[in-house]
């Protein structure tokens, strides 16, 4: 018997429990929050499940970081970590913090408990981890929906705001035809490789270059990861879901989906696909300019910040498309740089949306901005440097991660593919540049405006909140008397009334600095996205 | 002054790492270029400075606004002065580039400053999209060369690059970025709008440092621009049409400060025809023509600010005889008119000197074009400040300060300084034009009374100026026409056009986007159908689609499919929805048939059990809805273009799918599949074939998570309960 116990024990598969350390944190981080968040107190389920939130985003970076640079298949050779993998990692949990911080005082959580709202965003962070770590179709497929029906959810947990709900279920049956897709082109690879694991496809790659069925497989699957990163012409659900969505939920989504869906592209094209790169690359290339197209001329005529953004990262989806088909290392290293930058320039604007539409009643519109510049100094900044970053001005990080991606795309033979980012960016100047005007070249709106103002805001206090539940009413729903009486008369507001929200302007703040930061010292982040270009050691 | 000590003492620089990765060094070095541009830059700014400070509170005051306003001008005008500054000496194109944009997010900044004004933001924007989207074709050409060379640091490009086609693209994108700066012909539409912006902004950027940082960066890659003629004789031909083009709107328009504009354009299209004749008179012409202009330009734009100030006019013929009133601004500015006329004791007459000395070593056509460009702007300049300071006194005059006059007096004086002590100034355009050069070059600017060409050209232009002036009322109605021709045909139009196609692109993308659910879901399908159909399309037919012979085992199959192909035909012709249901399942069943004859009984099972489930399902529904509602829908006819629609849409795909199941069935089985390898594993686990092995495997998880799962559900009955029992 002990014999047989020891056989077992050698024959056991090896497990490597540093390298799943990450996953583990964020599923025991789950568990934890959704269980606290079943707590009675209001202070344990307003305060304490965001902290735990945090915790365990930050145990996970922090397992990132001890992990950083082993190179190994783990589970059976079914996912892989390496420097790619923990790179994302850190945009994910990037992305998870800033998405808690926003989330701290939003009315979304608070409707849908903050226990399940945080453990949806911890779940849907695991998904993604899984989704870039996977190395095998079905862990890729486990992965995808890992990610995606969190955020089904999340969108709509603004309940009682038709449009919350419109746009979770949108994303539902949008979402859920991406993913039948995908499933579908994973079914066809499985078929034609003979094995789901990545090693079997890209044993088969290059002899299947040319098989129906392996083509039919590459075209689905594109089709479903082209979903989810928003890439034209399936982009179309983006723009709804981004303006219906909680905007903290938007942030999270408009960033971390986006790494997400970026790098298992580059796991699986440019990881066992290699060998057929002739018969996606073009497909590929051609999207991208009708994504970098389609998303600067749509973002043009938008007034609504976040579908202007939704319309933005098309285009920025577009750009960073190049560096994934010219499947170089310095590709893959710019795509990095550029997402990593992407999470920050990103997140700051979606700071100064949500901060203001708490404030101001008038949405995500662009007037909500007006007269930022003369009164906001701490918005108005941010959002000044997120937009020129995105639109690629220098002294942002925005700068170097354009022309990380024209170099790679210039030295690897896709010349023309970086006069399409150049043509995109100089139309996106545009519309950047009319947010810019609006916060420092347009006065606030007549005090009329925020007179009707309805801050949507989960209350101006915990208790406010207790008292509507207690009462039966919604909270927030009589946020703007409660806002007006702690802040003056509404009538001498010029731009809305302040609300403390330190926690969103720092996210905002923060997320500019930094963006000025790799601006003008770009080699820290250079270092890591190249680290992560060279785990794909089969690439030049 | 630190730069003038700076230069005199030899220059120097200094260089820090950036971005290794990269091999980005942040590289300064103040040579005599970066002296030139940088002397120009930091000196008049601290005139326009004194300016500002006079006239920013009277604008400020002028619109009713808040003075803490004024802080936002200086801040920008400092922005603006650092980049320029960063700009001329940076020796990385990278580096450069930064500076590059960032004078023109300074710019439009400067521009925009009267932002509750439409035309002031339309205008700022017009400036930036100019510059920036033209700055972006030089990002493309930096790149380029780095791809080609691996560095973007100048010294060593200078030392490596060799002419080839690439490098050709790469320094012609660059430039269009500088021409597009300097606003020379077809770009040149926004300086005049550019107008909009405070003048002490103008005096600063639209004389001596904005525009003429185009010029600077073409000096600055000199050296890669001589590589090829083609390009020298495309820098020839737009400055020969800027110059031309400028001067006869700046003849034609009344606006003071339009006027200047134009003037810009076509003394900058003088700077530009050097640089393209190149060799050691071209640049020695163009980095002199660079230093006289800007004292003089800049000068003029203050006089135009303190004119507009001290009597409310902005255009000729509101205005005249203020010679006699503000007889200092009229000596200062006239000065300064001289200089850019090339009158003689002027430091413009040098300019204009090497500027016939350049072209006539070209030939004799280009000297005659000097010769008719120097007259235009003689012209122009003659009636600009005679219409001003001469003539009967129109209008009120109010007083202004004295910091918005002595500027121009100081700037004029220099011109005239200049003029009769040229050393020091030829000594700086000397040691710039070296730089652009890369070898000596003799910058001999001194007088003679003598009847050699140039000296001839100088008074032929003077002439034939004064007769463009004295017949400026016979000039009037081509001039106005050409300018409206200009408006309707030139590229001004062509960028409003584009904004608004874009902007009608937009909408119409809107238009098609923003649909119901299911062109949502058709924007998902359809492009994956085609991705599919791509796919199917680009493989090669050989071998790919084959057909075996038919054992007599198979026919069964053969009829399952038949019936499921058959029961899938009939679902579009029912109108029924009970038939439409049991059609489908009819469907299913065929499939499930099929399935277990392919020998596969457990998908079978599962296949029966879920079309059972939904036929009831589909039944039980129907029941339940009313049944006239269920009639009146059936009755419903489709109309006849969708139909066609649909038909062509299913077809399509039906053939589609078919091929590919077709070849899928055609091509042989891989080698090895996952399921063998799995297979050959159950030894070593102690089982006799696969399925044991897994159910052992997980048999364990497998009654844990059973477990959870019914202590899950018993836990949320009993809070069910409770609460029931307690409600």
């Amino acid at each position: 018997m002990t014999g047989l116990l020891a056989q077992a024990t050698t024959k056991g598969p090896p497990i490597n429990w540093e390298a799943l350390s990450p996953f583990i944190a964020l599923v025991a981080g789950g568990c934890i929050v959704l269980l606290v968040g079943l707590a009675r107190s209001a202070f344990i389920r307003r305060q304490v499940v965001p902290v735990l939130t945090l915790l365990t985003l930050g145990a996970t970076a922090g397992l990132g970081v001890w992990q950083w640079d082993i190179n190994e298949g783990i589970v059976a050779n079914a996912m892989v970590v390496d420097n790619l993998t923990l790179a994302l990692t850190m945009i994910f949990v990037a992305g998870g913090i800033a998405a808690v911080f926003l989330s701290w005082r939003s009315i979304a959580s608070a409707e849908a408990g903050e226990g399940e709202y945080y453990a949806l965003m911890l779940m849907s962070i695991l998904g993604m981890l899984v989704l870039v770590a996977a190395n095998d179709l079905v862990v890729l497929f486990i992965g995808f929906e890992l990610l995606s029906i969190p955020l089904y959810v999340l969108c709509a947990t603004h309940m009682r705001r038709e449009q919350s709900l419109e746009s979770g279920l949108k994303y539902l049956i949008i979402g859920s035809v991406g993913s039948a897709t995908l499933l579908y082109g994973l079914a066809m690879l499985y078929g034609a490789a003979g094995g789901t694991n990545y090693g079997d496809i890209a044993a088969v790659a290059a002899e299947m270059a040319d098989d129906t069925l392996f083509m039919v497989g590459i075209g689905l699957v594109l089709a479903g990861l082209a979903f989810k990163a928003s890439v034209a012409p399936f982009h179309q659900w983006t723009p709804d879901v981004y303006e219906g969505a909680p905007t903290p939920v938007t942030g999270f989504m408009a960033v971390a989906t986006k790494a997400a869906a970026f790098g298992v592209i580059i796991r699986l094209f440019v990881g066992p696909l290699i060998d057929a790169t002739t018969t996606w690359a073009p497909a590929f290339a051609t999207l991208a300019v009708i994504t970098i197209i389609v998303g600067n001329v749509g973002a043009l005529g938008q007034s609504s910040l976040k579908r202007m953004l939704a319309y933005s990262s098309v285009a920025q989806a577009g750009y960073m498309i190049a560096g994934v088909v010219v499947t170089t290392q310095l590709g893959i290293a710019a795509t990095v740089f550029y997402l990593a930058i992407y999470v920050v320039m990103n997140l700051a604007a979606f700071a100064v949306i949500t901060a203001r539409e708490r404030e101001t009643g008038l949405g995500d519109d662009i007037s909500s901005l007006y007269g930022l510049g003369r009164d906001r100094p701490f918005l108005a900044w941010p959002m000044t440097i997120a937009m020129l970053a995105l639109a690629g001005f220098p002294v942002t990080a925005g700068f170097f991660g354009k022309i990380y991606l024209i170099n790679a795309a210039v030295n690897n033979g896709y010349g023309w593919l970086g006069v399409v980012i150049v043509v995109g960016s100089a139309i996106s100047l545009a519309y950047y540049l009319r947010v810019v005007a609006a916060v420092w070249m347009r006065e606030a709106p007549a005090a009329s405006t925020s007179l009707s103002a309805v801050p949507i805001m989960a209350g101006g206090s915990p208790e406010g909140d207790e008292a509507a539940y207690a009462a039966g009413r919604e909270p927030g729903a009589d946020v703007g008397r409660v806002v007006s009486e702690d802040f003056g008369e509404p009538s001498i507001i010029t731009s809305g009334p302040r609300i403390s929200q330190p926690e969103v302007i720092f996210v905002a703040v923060f997320c500019a600095l930094v963006t000025i930061a790799f601006g003008v010292y770009p080699e820290p982040l250079m270092d890591v996205a190249r680290d992560a270009g060279e785990a794909l050691q089969s690439l030049r | 002054m630190a730069i003038a000590i700076g230069w005199s003492a030899g220059g120097g620089g200094f260089g820090v790492a950036w971005a290794p990765t990269w091999d980005l060094r942040l590289a300064f070095e103040l040579d005599g270029l970066a002296a030139l541009y940088g002397v120009l830059a930091a000196g008049i700014g601290t005139l326009v400075f004194l300016y500002a400070s006079a006239y920013v509170p009277r604008h400020l005051a002028h619109q009713e606004r808040s003075r803490r306003e004024e802080a936002r001008l200086h801040g920008a005008m400092v922005l603006f002065l650092v980049s320029m500054l960063g700009l001329v000496m940076a020796q990385d194109l990278i580096a450069l580039f930064v500076f590059w944009d960032l004078t023109a997010v300074a710019s439009w900044l400067l521009v925009g400053y009267d932002r509750h004004n439409r035309d002031a933001r339309l205008s700022a924007l017009m400036a930036l999209l100019v510059t920036a989207v033209s700055a972006v074709l030089m990002l493309v050409g930096i790149l380029m060369l780095r791809a080609e060379y691996g560095t973007v640091q100048l010294p060593e490009l200078f030392a490596v690059a060799q002419e080839s086609t690439t490098v050709t693209v790469a320094v012609a994108l660059i430039a269009i970025a500088a021409l597009a700066k300097s606003a020379q012909v077809p770009f040149h539409f926004w300086l005049p709008r550019a107008m909009a912006a405070p003048t002490p902004v103008s005096a600063y950027l639209h004389s001596a440092a904005m525009v003429a940082a185009g010029v600077f960066l073409l000096s600055r890659i000199h050296p890669l621009i001589q590589l090829d003629a083609r390009l020298l004789d495309g820098l020839i031909v737009i400055g020969l049409t800027s110059m031309a083009v400028g001067g006869l709107l700046a003849l034609g328009s009344r606006g003071l400060k339009r006027i200047l504009a134009y003037s810009t354009i076509s003394q900058y299209g003088y700077v530009v025809t050097m640089l393209g004749i190149g060799g050691a008179a071209g640049a020695a012409g163009a980095c002199f023509y660079v230093l006289g202009h800007a004292l003089a330009k800049s000068a003029l734009f203050m006089t135009a600010g303190a004119v507009t100030e001290a009597t409310g006019a902005k255009a000729l013929g509101e205005v005249g005889g203020l010679a006699r009133r503000m007889p200092l601004l009229a000596a200062g500015s006239g000065a300064a008119a001289a200089g850019i006329a090339a009158l003689p004791l002027t430091i413009g007459f040098f300019k204009d000197e090497l500027f016939f000395k350049a072209a006539l070593d070209r030939g004799n056509v280009l000297g005659a074009l000097a010769v008719l460009g120097a007259a235009l702007t003689f012209a122009y300049m003659a009636r600009f400040w005679t219409g001003i300071f001469l003539g009967a006194p129109k209008g009120e005059l109010r007083p202004v300060e004295r910091r918005l006059i002595w500027p121009v007096a100081l700037l004029g004086a220099l011109v005239v300084v200049g003029g009769l002590v040229v050393g020091p100034f030829a000594d700086l355009a000397r040691d710039a034009a070296v730089v652009t050069q890369r070898g000596a070059v003799e910058l001999e600017a001194a007088y003679h009374l003598d009847a050699r060409a140039e000296n001839l050209m100088a008074i032929g232009a003077y002439a034939l100026g004064f007769a463009l002036f004295a017949s400026g009322r016979l000039l009037g109605a081509p001039l106005s026409v050409f300018s409206r021709l200009g408006h309707d045909l030139g590229p001004e139009r062509a960028y409003n056009a584009s904004i608004r196609g874009l902007n009608r692109l937009s909408n119409r993308l809107h238009d098609i986007e923003v649909r119901d659910l299911r062109g949502r879901l058709i924007a998902v399908v359809v492009p994956g159908a085609g991705l599919v159909a791509l796919g199917v399309a680009v493989t090669p037919t050989d071998g790919a689609y084959r057909t075996g012979a038919l054992p007599a085992a198979d026919v069964p199959l053969v009829v399952a499919l038949a019936v499921c192909a058959l029961a899938a035909l009939a679902v579009p012709f029912c109108r029924r929805h009970l038939l439409i249901a049991l059609a489908l399942s009819g469907v299913g069943f065929a499939l499930a048939t099929t399935y277990s004859l392919m020998g596969a009984p457990d998908v079978a099972l599962v296949a029966v059990l879920i079309e059972t489930i939904f036929a009831l399902l589909f039944v039980g529904v129907f029941a339940l809805l009313p049944r006239d509602v269920l009639r009146r829908e059936a009755r419903l006819r489709a109309p006849r273009s969708r139909k066609l629609r649909d038909a062509a849409i299913a077809t399509a795909s039906g053939v589609v799918t078919s091929l590919v199941v077709w070849s899928a069935f055609s091509r042989p089985v891989p080698r090895e599949g996952m399921s063998d390898r799995l297979s050959a594993l159950a030894p070593e686990a102690h089982g006799k074939d696969i399925v044991t092995v897994i159910l052992a495997d997980f048999r364990g998880l497998d009654t844990l998570v059973e477990i959870t799962v019914v202590a899950v559900a018993m836990i949320a009955v009993s809070l069910l309960l409770r609460g029931k029992l307690r409600g």
